[in-house]
């Protein structure tokens, strides 16, 4: 197996390495001649014979000397020869300029030196293509304030940024783009200033607005940021990190999928795994992919993708994400305190935008790693369109082994009188185990612009898990007899995934309105089957197949709809209102050896809400938004109103002072079962307002930043109460044939709160963060104790270091991770309880809820990432080693208790040790 | 120097928050390892019997705790009271038949280590009505020296079920070494009197795994409360799952529970 993954790696790299098509150097002039000078003389001597626009450092040419002869050669041909011999790259503008550089980085400075030295005047216009809109209320081009318009696509694909910051300088007059990138930014003052753009993960770009036609939709491309050679002095502040914070915005994290590759990853550059290295998201829990958001469950944390509710977030048991970053655009976390915008969840918001696809090439790439093999697809689809594939699908490499491997350990070290899914051995038979496992996950995406206002995307989603332990017992030959006609066979089979849609359409109706109109439908389904088939033939010769097991299904379906529009009254005046109405349908059946159904639920419920929002900055320091949300729930019949509010406050141009308080419900709660063995551990149930309670929470959050050019130092201090939980629990009761189940539903309350510090590097050639965060979670459920206990989630203490450095083409990462033991519940004492029958049965006597803790969690992770950068300055992959958990550390996930012998046995279930991954990222152009 | 002063702001609104969020380790329960584990089944017509002794500490291997001797428990149904008497050590008894009568309500106390240990529970009616369709059941032999089974006939028992009523089956076998029904793959499991734990339902068929030993059984039908099953329901095996199993003892641990029975006599063969 590694053998033939590696001879494709291999095949891969060489096939790639062969690819030099020149892509986005469209001349077609023919180089002739001999040269044997320094390169600033060839450069020069190509500009003007071939009238071609060159921009390179002269001083750093002068020192190259060529040595070359061209016969009939193409220019691209002949660049690439001459920056092979200099060491150097070539960088193709959107205006056919040509620059030659060392690094993508250096561009800027080039392009910057250009305008300074007023040697190429159409420079500085360069990166800003005007389109003309016709659009009567764009305000012409006079001395007086003015309304600019535009868009943030990336440079290279075309693709919109949304959340990116457009600022005029010495001036707080900002905006940040929407969905669609789009930015409006009105009451410049004059028509000499200088407006910025930022996005995470792309080099900032400064635009003058002298040479501009602010009267036409301006649109700025930004490039992703890579290796810089040279420190380049740039004013304003930059951010070539993977994570970035909006000074502006209360509790928002943002990361760039672009650059996820150079953390260490466990497999898969994961999504929502990065967002774990964020303070106030819980690292610590490697078998579950879901955000433990500020001492909040996964299922508090709304998870959007292109505007649809997501409910099953992981695969394989909880350690990969389900999204593919090859499909993603942009990934905000919202911690707390979040806009009107959204609703449904008591936590936190992890939207995500799935990726259009290039606008101006097609384009095919991948990824190969220890684990799965990732493809996908870019293309125009005729003038207006896009459209996006990706598919992933895991295969049973050494990685997934392992991973698989780790929970059947805790399957061999269960009780020897384990209940259902825990007793897997057959004493005396052999098992004959074929366990044949995968998961997959697809996107699709096609976006189109229909004239200049309106846009039509649509998003697909499919992600599945299929794991399979069936297997069959072959019987020793002495007991098989003519009526048994084969030995048992084992179906332990668990499929789980879900699958969502989104049809988008977008319209600008003029600069001040906007509008997203949504129309989704998400379904998620889990389905368990554990059962023993055996064929049993009778005395006339029929056999017949009698099946004893569990089986379960949850299916659960969402049909939703959603308005959103913006409108932009003025820079102090932003208005958000919106509408949603959701239709849900959870089906949750259990039944038992074919025939009886133990629970047979089947729930419909329909939300109805609207919302309205003002954003509001009276003076340029000071920025309000306040809002109200209201839903009315159909199982209640109530109407929940949600106000919430936010604010930041400017003391210096540096010290940012913010604040955010609001009020949370949620409609349904996903259940966690108590068997971990489960494959999917979790299902969901809607409230029904008796046993499972509307949830509630209010949030208080308040903190300051204080941001240089380079560094940012943030600290936030949150305290949310949480009413109505719910928790689950089902006992079997009865033994053998006649069992009953029953459903328990645990309803209670709890608080969690805590302090939260940044630090920050976010530019040059090191680059990273630490991160402290001291948290409480607690809970109070009368079922457990009349006292509050610490929360399963609660890590008092976390730790997190995350260090990056470049060097050439490499980058180097480390992230280090310290979190307190999270509490767990462990037996103090043992008893032992004679039936009626005399049947003795012992119990396990604990001193309280959670009382004790697990050893700290610390884990140690590497990174070693090297680009693959073409001469013509483009990325076309990357070949990335990881080591997960350097030092093998021995972090514990749960105990397990077994009663041998009248003693109680403690055996630890552990957390992954040392794991390797390399991860190969290629793209075709 | 404006700078400075927000930083200390900042650092000292920090260190406020700190030591608001400081936090002592959860204490929990200590006291409830201390507590007795009482077990009692009260039936209806049968002598009484308590047994009380201490829970045992996690690595000891006997399979029950220590026994609790010298205590004065005290037993009533409201009307009458009366005084158990240690039998052996930690072993309650009190022959008295009048006490334990359907439909009244019992409970007892006594004190232990400075805490009054106490329950109560409710003497179910005494079932109706339990028949059997037959009397015998013939066991098909499960390895037939031809390897032809036979076809099996179950028996259904049944009842007048009172309503919200729980009900449990017991079969008792008489015999001291009671025979096994076959000898094949799987049957190894010595001899235990069984219980089909069976709820809200009035009547249980056989099956031809319910019989693993023939002979003559005491087939009893007890209307019991459904505590009963609440109490001895196992919890869970993971330190994420883990709770104190239900109890209806204030105090202690264990079960103290009434019970009315009745019963059959059936015989089980090979065929």
């Amino acid at each position: 197996m590694v053998r033939k993954l590696l001879t494709s790696i291999f095949l891969c790299v060489l096939t790639c390495s062969g690819l030099q098509a020149q892509q986005r150097l469209l001349s077609k002039v023919i180089v002739n001649g001999f040269y044997t000078t320094s390169m600033n003389f060839v450069l020069d001597s190509l500009m003007s014979k071939y009238k071609l626009k060159i921009v390179y450092d002269r001083e750093q040419a002068s020192r190259v000397g060529i040595s070359e002869r061209f016969v009939e050669e193409p220019i691209n041909g002949a660049l690439k020869t001459l920056c092979r011999q200099a060491d150097m790259h070539y960088w193709v503008d959107a205006d056919t300029t040509i620059y030659i550089v060392k690094s993508q980085e250096d561009v800027r400075l080039l392009k910057k030196k250009a305008a300074l030295d007023n040697v190429h005047p159409e420079v500085r216009s360069m990166r800003v293509r005007t389109e003309t809109v016709a659009n009567s209320e764009v305000i012409p081009k006079v001395d007086k304030a003015f309304r600019l318009s535009g868009r943030i696509v990336d440079q290279i694909s075309g693709e919109s940024l949304p959340g990116a910051v457009v600022s005029v300088e010495r001036n707080n007059i900002r905006a940040t783009t929407n969905a669609d990138g789009y930015f409006t930014l009105a009451n410049i003052p004059s028509d000499t200033c200088v407006i910025s753009t930022s996005y995470v993960g792309y080099i900032p770009d400064r635009l003058s607005l002298k040479h501009v036609d602010v009267s036409q939709k301006m649109i700025i491309g930004l490039s992703v940021a890579r290796n810089s050679l040279e420190e380049v002095e740039i004013k304003g502040k930059r951010n070539d990190g993977i994570m970035s914070t909006d000074k502006r915005k209360v509790s928002v994290l943002q990361i760039s999928p672009a650059k996820l590759a150079e953390l260490p990853n466990l497999g898969e550059k994961d999504i929502m795994r990065s967002f774990q290295l964020m303070p106030g998201v819980s690292a610590s829990n490697e078998s579950s992919s879901g955000a433990y958001v500020r001492g909040g469950t996964p299922d508090q944390n709304l998870v959007l993708f292109d505007g649809f509710t997501v409910y099953q977030v992981d695969h394989l048991y909880g350690f990969f994400s389900a999204f593919n970053s090859n499909a993603v655009k942009d990934v905000q976390l919202f911690k707390g305190g979040f806009s009107a915008k959204y609703g449904g969840r008591l936590s936190s918001v992890t939207d995500i935008t799935g990726k259009e696809g290039n606008q101006k090439d097609w384009n095919i790439g991948g990824d190969l790693s220890l684990l799965s093999a990732n493809i996908y697809l870019e293309s125009p689809v005729m003038k207006s369109g896009t459209l996006l594939l990706a598919a992933r699908k895991s295969y049973q490499g050494p990685l997934y082994n392992k991973l698989f491997n780790q929970f059947n350990k805790t399957t061999t070290t269960a009780t020897p009188n384990a209940g259902p899914g825990g007793g897997r051995g057959f004493g005396g038979a052999t098992a004959v185990s074929t366990p044949s496992s995968y998961f997959y996950d697809l996107n699709a995406k096609y976006t189109v612009n229909i004239g200049e206002k309106d846009l039509l995307s649509w998003s697909i989603y499919q992600g599945d898990d299929d794991l399979d332990n069936s297997r069959d017992i072959t019987l020793p030959s002495f007991l098989t007899t003519s009526t048994v006609s084969s030995g048992p066979s084992i179906t332990d089979k668990t499929t789980y995934g879900n699958l969502g849609s989104s049809l988008k359409w977008s319209r600008r109706w003029n600069n001040k309105l906007y509008s997203n109109t949504l129309a989704s439908y998400s379904t998620y389904h889990s389905d368990r089957n554990r059962s023993n088939t055996m064929s049993v033939t009778n005395s006339d010769g029929i056999a017949t197949e009698v099946t004893s097991g569990t089986i379960e299904q949850n299916k659960l379906q969402d049909w939703s709809i959603k308005s959103d529009w913006e409108y932009q009254a003025s820079n102090k005046l932003k208005i958000l209102f919106g509408g949603y109405g959701s239709a849900q349908d959870v089906i949750y059946k259990y039944s038992q050896n074919d025939t009886s159904t133990l629970i047979d639920q089947n729930r419909k419920a329909s939300v109805v809400t609207g919302y309205a929002e003002a954003e509001y900055s009276p003076v340029e320091k000071l920025q309000f938004k306040g809002g109200i949300r209201s839903t009315f729930y159909d199982q209640t019949k109530r109407l929940y109103y949600e106000p919430r509010f936010s604010g930041s406050y400017l003391l210096t141009d540096r010290f940012t002072i913010n604040a955010a308080t609001g009020r949370f419900y949620q409609f349904m709660n996903r259940v966690v079962r108590e068997d971990i063995l489960s494959g999917s551990k979790d299902f969901w149930v809607l409230a029904n307002g008796t046993t499972i309670p509307v949830g509630s929470a209010d949030h208080y959050i308040m903190g300051f930043s204080y941001e240089t050019d380079k560094y940012l130092f943030d600290v936030e201090g949150y305290y949310k109460n949480l009413n109505d939980l719910t928790e689950y629990s089902q006992r079997t009761t009865g033994n053998r044939r006649s069992s009953t189940l029953e459903e328990h539903f645990y309803n209670g309350r709890g608080y969690t709160s805590g302090v939260e510090f940044l630090a920050q590097k976010k530019a040059g050639k090191y680059t990273g963060w630490v991160s402290y965060t001291m948290a409480i979670a607690r809970n109070q459920f009368d079922a457990y104790s009349a006292d509050y206990y610490s929360a399963n989630q609660d890590a008092r203490n976390e730790f997190k270091s995350v260090n990056m450095y470049k060097w050439n083409n490499w980058t180097f990462s480390a992230t280090w991770i310290y979190a307190s033991g999270k509490p767990y519940t462990a037996p103090v004492a043992s008893y032992t309880v004679d039936n009626v029958s005399g049947n003795a049965r012992t119990y396990l006597t604990i001193s309280g809820k959670n009382t004790e803790r697990m050893p700290a969690y610390h884990r140690l992770d590497l990174a070693a990432t090297l680009d693959l950068i073409k001469v013509d300055s483009r990325k076309t992959g990357s070949i990335s080693f990881s080591l997960f958990n350097v030092y093998n550390h021995t972090n514990i996930w749960y105990k397990e208790y077994t009663i041998y012998n009248n003693q109680v046995i403690t055996s630890n279930i552990n957390y992954l040790g040392l794991t390797p991954n390399i991860t190969l990222s290629l793209k075709w152009k | 120097m404006e700078i400075r002063k927000y930083i200390t702001l900042f650092l000292i609104a920090s260190a406020f928050a700190s030591l608001v969020l400081s936090c002592k380790k959860d204490g929990g329960d200590s006291a409830i390892a201390e507590r007795p584990v009482v077990v009692s089944y009260l039936v209806a017509g049968e002598p009484i019997t308590m047994k009380v002794y201490l829970q045992k500490g996690i690595l000891d291997t006997a399979a029950y705790g220590a026994p609790v001797s010298g205590l004065s428990i005290t037993l009533s149904n409201g009307s009458k009271q009366l005084k158990l008497s240690e039998l052996t050590k930690g072993v309650y008894t009190s022959d008295d038949l009048s006490l334990v009568t359907p439909n009244s309500i019992c409970s007892m106390s006594f004190d232990y280590n400075g805490n009054t240990v106490s329950a109560e529970t409710k003497v179910p009616s005494l079932p109706v009505n339990f028949k059997a369709s037959s009397l015998e059941q013939a066991v098909p032999d499960p390895d037939p020296l031809d390897s032809v089974v036979k076809t099996f006939y179950p028996v259904t028992f049944n009842w007048t079920a009172t309503s919200g009523g729980y009900y449990l089956l017991v079969f008792r076998n008489q015999d001291s070494t009671p025979l096994r029904i076959g000898n094949g793959f799987g049957r190894h499991n010595p001899y235990s009197d069984m219980e089909e734990y069976l709820g809200q339902v009035s009547s249980f068929t056989t099956q031809p795994m319910t019989f693993m030993f023939s002979g003559y059984y005491d087939t009893y039908l007890y209307h019991i409360n459904a505590e009963y099953n609440e109490i001895l329901n196992s919890s869970g095996t993971s330190s994420l799952n883990l709770t104190n199993p239900a109890t209806n003892i204030k105090n202690g641990l264990g079960i103290f529970t009434a019970m009315s029975k009745t019963s059959l006599l059936f015989h089980v063969y090979t065929q």
